[in-house]
């Protein structure tokens, strides 16, 4: 039996191998060395994506099943770049009375997920593809349900399985369809085999439909809203960054590599999600009082921006995809790790709470803003570079209708991020939240997300790293 | 050279780490230490200048220092670079700059000892030099912008820094939205040239000949090439920040500033910005489209001679200033309107460029000395002064050196170079050059005008005896009184010229004669009118009541500009504008606000948190993306 | 006819046939709304009580732990017959297969699982 081709799924291993090592540890380790438990897991997570963030050469394992792309290291890079930062959010609130037994739990659903994720953004075949994305969704269901005794926690978690079921049900016909249209399941044979019939444009509509559903584009975005608020915060930070930074890079490469033959079908469809999800999610983030599911409508309609990306195509398209994914997590990120300090603390999540906010936790209260702002894309913050360069690549493509319809949206959107500021800056509260000193693992995380914010769009050369591995 | 960076990053280390601290640092400290990574960066600037002048030329030219880094890239020619140019005008901005910069910090000390802020005064001072000198040694049109607006932002900020002031605050909101309005025209004029030359890059655009420049030329626009519009427009930036008729109006008011903040940005640095902006694409211009240079010169003759009327009145001595250096600065556009580019023909050019040179010494010193005054009378108003030479001996024998060299009396800086300028404008076209002469004998009268008042005079009953500054204050006068007495002597052409090439400055003794004689007969006046208290000028003042009062009232520019604001932009733009905001696009906003409340209630059933309605969402989702994709498949 | 029109007939008929029986029963089927039809179970014994409460899952818990290991049998078999072949490779995949599938079952033990409540 030859190891070789194992051993070339590097990022695999290594992230398998730290999961070992952490339940080993979790199971035979007492109750002195639980304390150090999240920091072992930051640590090795950490030098995870330290020894996998160089690129190698492009190569096929497993005959094809699995294969890899030099700008996928970017993207694993990001996303467990992303997951450490989560880790770091979550590393007080895990240490709660009701929760401390489960430390272990979160880390290794949370790795399970992301390991899904590895799985589907390498795969070279539709069964490893569907492995990998439900490796990706059950785990996440599980985390979703993680405050179990809390109604709305089971509750969004209920909700999340069986959607997730159901998109990855009809995800499945389309697969079936596919076999049954061209009697390969390999990428690089389907490249050659969909020329387009109407029964494949059906089948990669109810494909790619499980998709839009990780990346909650509307109106496969009902779940949303209800899955985001009723989850623990920091699993809706990962599940709004990371999983869903996941779903768009597969989607592009799907798009391009097996369907590229139905370029004028796909672009079509995206087109009209696009504007739907920019719109939608836009118009219902407008009334919102709950941070969480305003954040969720927020993420509906970034989503659409990301996906104006996959639209173009291009080796710009995605270059720009990922940069954007990367600043979101960014911005994201920050929110939600304000977002979560001020829940554990004060157990407020509506946005009415957030008034006055500065006066109590200036501290918190900048970097909020600053990543709203960089959120609703005003220039100098790196958001601004991102939907920058995803309109850039979009218009060489040619779409500028929707191009200025998304550049209308961002203007809704400022809108209603700076509600959020001005609730803070200006408002006056009667009873505002009581000053919190957050814990030093969570600091560093706002920290690391607040420099990507600042930093980002200034230091061209990480577009430019991002651009030469996509190429 | 690489240690030039450091000129660049320390004023802005040290305006993070005062802005940061704040008021955690004590003030002493906090003044300390702005000053003395200025005096750091004022020996580097010297001895950058010392190492690049006597480096070797190059065909006769010194050659420039390019250091950049690559920032923003839209396409292979077209990108926006961050970088440090070092040609002989910007090592000579870098020098003017940081001079003046450390004498207003030493003086600095003296003067806003005790004031609350002061930390954050040093921070902004420090920030101001920052984007100062990075405006100066920008290789790129884009990048100077950027700078460009930092010190808008800088200024903004110390003009308004007495923000507990109602003047000032609505001082420094003038000066920025006069000077943003004109941004706005050099923003377009960038983004004009940029597109149809494909770069930003000034040692590509100036680089003689080039054929991008001659294509872009072709194009026109309203009968006049996109070029010249272009550089139009660009000029038109330059003149709101250099002041300019009728985009001067912000710069008076500018003086609520701290009076050593007036000697620094309103007096010496950034003012002569657009100057220098000019002078920076002289090629440009001079290749290009003559008709913008000449339009320059007319502008800057006419911005001159308005200034100089208006200053004879002004009884507000930080006005007389102000408006003399409107005034100066129009000397300088003037020259450069007039100049040349080769040998002898340049001539416009360099000696615009020593003017900006002697000027920021003479003026800020004139500000400074004004500052000591204030400090002692705690007054503007020259009625409230008179007799102060016995108190302030120091003071007064500066003040009169800046005086005489401002007149152009030889053999001070300014009598050499206002006569290169009149000399380039005399061979530029004679008439041009008789009311230039005109306005210097004017300027004459109006410094002695405001010297005597001060210093001589009938004596003002002071509360309390006024005294000489202390030794911080006078320092700083004493120091650019020297280099105001000696500046006119260095071999300015041997440094700086338009083409590159070493010019020998020689005195054009007809121009040189005339010019002292209409600036003696200015000062004569002057002695006459003011030396000893006389009914001479209120007589004078009442036999043209007309003149008289509109001068005082600076020939209601700022009356005509708040009509135009106020009655024709407010009026017949802003209500009608303010009207369709409130009724129709607000009502648009509500209306979809109250649509989307409405589809939100009729829509609740899917977010209703019913599971099977997701789903058949999701379904119906599904099957009509696969019916459209279908139907386009088959279209 | 070619494909397209085809679609379009098959599509035009498949909504209207759905709308028409959809819309039909609309139309003619009587309705009543009372307090009862809302109820969980609209015959039977009326509900007491909030249905979210808490119950014994111990055996769900020892079905997951069995079916754990019915996988891994069904691993074993195929591997069983071919073990000769692969060797001492072999050998190894099959002990780290059965090895994490232990941690699994003493994570489970850790966590107390095995002890009946």
């Amino acid at each position: 039996m030859d190891y070789t081709n194992f051993f070339l799924m590097k990022e695999e291993l290594s992230l398998i191998g730290v999961m070992l090592i952490l339940l080993v540890y979790d199971i035979f380790s007492g109750e002195k060395g639980k304390r150090h438990f999240q920091t072992l897991a930051l640590g090795l997570l950490g030098l995870h994506t330290a020894v996998n963030c160089l690129p190698r050469e492009a190569f096929d394992a497993f005959g094809g099943m699995y294969s890899y792309k030099p700008v996928m290291t970017a993207v694993k890079t990001i996303l467990s770049a992303a997951t450490i930062i989560v880790l770091m959010q979550v590393n007080n609130w895990l240490k709660d009375e009701e929760r401390r037994n489960k430390q272990g739990e979160y880390i290794y659903l949370t790795l399970s997920t992301l390991l899904g994720m590895y799985f589907m953004i390498s795969s070279g075949n539709f069964l490893l593809f569907v492995i990998g994305l439900e490796m990706a969704s059950i785990p996440m269901a599980a985390l979703v349900a993680f405050d179990k005794y809390r109604q709305t926690s089971a509750e969004a978690a209920a909700k999340y399985i069986f959607s997730a079921a159901f998109a990855s049900a009809i995800s499945l016909f389309g697969i079936s369809l596919i076999y049954g249209s061209t009697g390969t399941l390999y990428f690089d044979d389907l490249a050659g085999s969909i020329t387009g019939s109407p029964l494949q444009v059906m089948a990669f509509v109810f494909f790619a439909a499980g998709l839009f559903f990780k990346i909650s584009l509307v109106p496969f975005h009902l779940w949303t809203a209800d899955v985001y608020e009723g989850a623990p915060t920091t699993v809706t930070a990962y599940l709004s960054v990371v999983s869903k930074g996941a779903a768009v890079f597969v989607l592009f490469s799907l798009l391009t590599k097996v369907f590229g033959a139905l370029m004028e079908e796909w672009q079509f469809i995206l087109y009209a999600l696009v504007l739907l999800s920019i719109t939608v999610g836009n118009l219902f983030a407008l009334r919102q009082k709950n941070m969480k599911r305003f954040l969720a409508f927020s993420s509906i309609s970034q989503a659409g921006y990301i996906v104006l990306a996959v639209l173009a195509g291009t080796p710009q398209g995605l270059t720009a995809l990922i940069y954007y994914v990367l600043v979101y997590a960014c911005s994201n990120l920050a929110v939600f790790g304000v977002v979560s300090i001020i829940e554990q603390r004060s157990g407020k999540t509506d946005i009415a709470d957030y008034n006055g906010l500065y006066k109590t936790n200036p501290r918190l209260s900048v970097a909020m803003m600053l990543a709203l702002f960089s959120l609703g894309g005003i220039p100098f913050f790196a958001g601004f570079f991102s939907k920058f360069f995803v309109f850039m690549a979009a218009a060489e493509q040619g779409f500028y209708v929707l191009i200025f319809i998304a550049l209308l949206n961002t203007v809704i959107s400022l809108y209603y991020y700076l509600i959020v500021v001005k609730a803070m800056f200006v408002k006056d509260n009667e009873r505002p939240i009581e000053t919190i000193r957050s814990d030093r693992p969570a600091q560093i995380a706002l920290a690391l997300c607040m420099f990507g914010v600042l930093c980002l769009g200034i230091l061209s050369v990480v577009y430019e790293g991002i651009g030469q591995l996509a190429l | 050279m690489q240690y030039t960076l450091v000129i660049l990053l320390l004023p802005l280390l040290s305006f993070l780490l005062i802005g940061l601290l704040d008021s955690k640092l004590k003030p002493s400290l906090a003044g300390n230490l702005g000053t003395l990574s200025l005096a750091i960066i004022a020996a580097l600037s010297y001895y950058c200048a010392f190492d690049y002048f006597t480096a070797d030329r190059v065909n006769g030219v010194f050659q420039p220092v390019i250091m950049q880094m690559e920032w923003l890239r839209f396409s292979d020619s077209l990108h926006i670079d961050l970088g440090l140019l070092l040609d002989p005008i910007s090592v000579m901005m870098l020098v003017v700059i940081t001079t003046v910069s450390l004498m207003v910090h030493i003086y600095s000390l003296g003067y806003m000892k005790g004031e609350t802020g002061f930390q954050r005064y040093y921070a902004f001072l420090s920030l101001f030099t920052f984007s100062m000198l990075g405006l100066v040694v920008a290789t790129n049109i884009f990048q100077m912008y950027i700078f460009w607006e930092l010190v808008g932002v800088s200024s903004y900020l110390l003009i308004g820094f007495y923000y507990t002031k109602p003047e000032a605050v609505a001082a420094s909101k003038k000066a920025f939205i006069v000077t943003r309005f004109a941004d706005l025209f050099f923003l377009i004029g960038i983004l004009i040239l940029s597109f149809y030359t494909q770069t930003f890059d000034f040692a590509t655009l100036t680089a003689g000949n080039s054929n991008i420049l001659s294509e872009t030329a072709g194009a026109t626009f309203l009968g006049a090439s996109v070029l010249t519009w272009a550089l139009a427009l660009i000029f038109i930036g330059g003149a709101g920040k250099s002041a300019m008729f009728p985009l001067h109006v912000w710069l008076p008011d500018a003086m609520e500033g701290p009076t050593p903040v007036s000697a620094l940005i309103h007096a010496a640095t950034m003012v002569v910005a657009g100057v220098y902006l000019v002078a920076r694409l002289f090629p440009v211009y001079f290749f290009y489209s003559p008709e913008v240079l000449a339009g320059i010169a007319v502008v800057g003759a006419f911005t001159s001679l308005y200034a100089a009327v208006v200053a004879c009145v002004q009884t507000d001595i930080k006005r007389v200033l102000a408006f003399s250096t409107i005034s100066q600065i129009g000397f300088m556009m003037v020259s450069l309107g007039a100049s040349g580019f080769e040998g002898h023909e340049g001539l416009g050019y360099m000696a615009s460029m020593f003017h900006l040179f002697t000027h920021a010494m003479f003026k800020a010193l004139l500000f400074l000395g004004a500052g000591a005054i204030i400090h002692a009378v705690h007054s503007n108003e020259m009625s409230h002064m008179g007799g102060l030479r016995k108190y302030m001996p120091i003071t007064h024998a500066t003040f009169l050196i800046a005086c005489l060299a401002i007149a152009g009396i030889f053999p001070l800086s300014g009598f050499f170079s206002k006569d290169e300028i009149l000399a380039a404008v005399f061979h530029f076209c004679p008439i041009l050059g008789v009311v230039m002469s005109f306005i210097a004998g004017l300027t004459a009268f109006y410094m002695f005008r405001l010297y005597y008042n001060i210093f001589w005079g009938e004596e003002h009953k002071h509360e309390h005896q006024p005294h000489e500054a202390p030794k911080l204050m006078t320092f700083p006068l004493i120091f650019l009184a020297a280099v105001t007495v000696v500046a006119g002597f260095i071999p300015f052409g041997h440094f700086v010229t338009a083409d590159g090439m070493l010019y020998d400055i020689h005195i054009d003794m007809t121009v040189a004669l005339s010019s002292t004689v209409v600036a003696l007969i200015g000062i004569a006046l002057a002695t006459l009118m003011y030396r000893k208290p006389t009914q001479i000028p209120a007589t004078l003042a009442k036999s043209s009541p007309g003149l008289y009062k509109a001068a005082m009232k600076r020939f209601y520019i700022d009356e005509f500009y708040l009509f135009v604001t106020k009655r024709v932009i407010f009026n017949c733009i802003s209500r009608p504008l303010a009207w369709f905001d409130r009724h129709v696009i607000d009502a648009t906003m509500d209306g979809l606000a109250t649509i989307t409340q409405q589809a939100s209630v009729k829509i609740r059933g899917l977010q209703s948190g019913q599971l099977q309605r997701y789903v058949l969402v999701f379904l119906i989702g599904v099957l009509l993306a696969a019916a459209i994709a279908i139907i386009v498949y088959l279209a | 006819m070619d494909s397209s029109s085809l679609f379009l007939v098959v599509l035009l008929t498949g909504i209207t046939l759905v709308v028409a029986g959809l819309g039909m029963a609309i139309l003619i089927s009587p309705r009543s709304f009372n307090l009862q039809k809302t109820e969980s179970y609209e015959c039977g014994l009326p509900t007491k009580g909030s249905s979210w409460m808490q119950f014994k899952v111990g055996y769900y818990l020892y079905a997951i732990l069995y079916l754990m290991f019915d996988v891994e049998a069904i691993f074993l078999f195929p591997w069983s017959t071919v073990v000769r072949d692969l060797g001492l490779a072999g050998l190894f995949s099959i002990a780290f297969f059965i090895g994490v599938l232990a941690l699994g079952l003493a994570y489970a033990w850790k966590k107390g699982v095995l002890k009946w409540m």
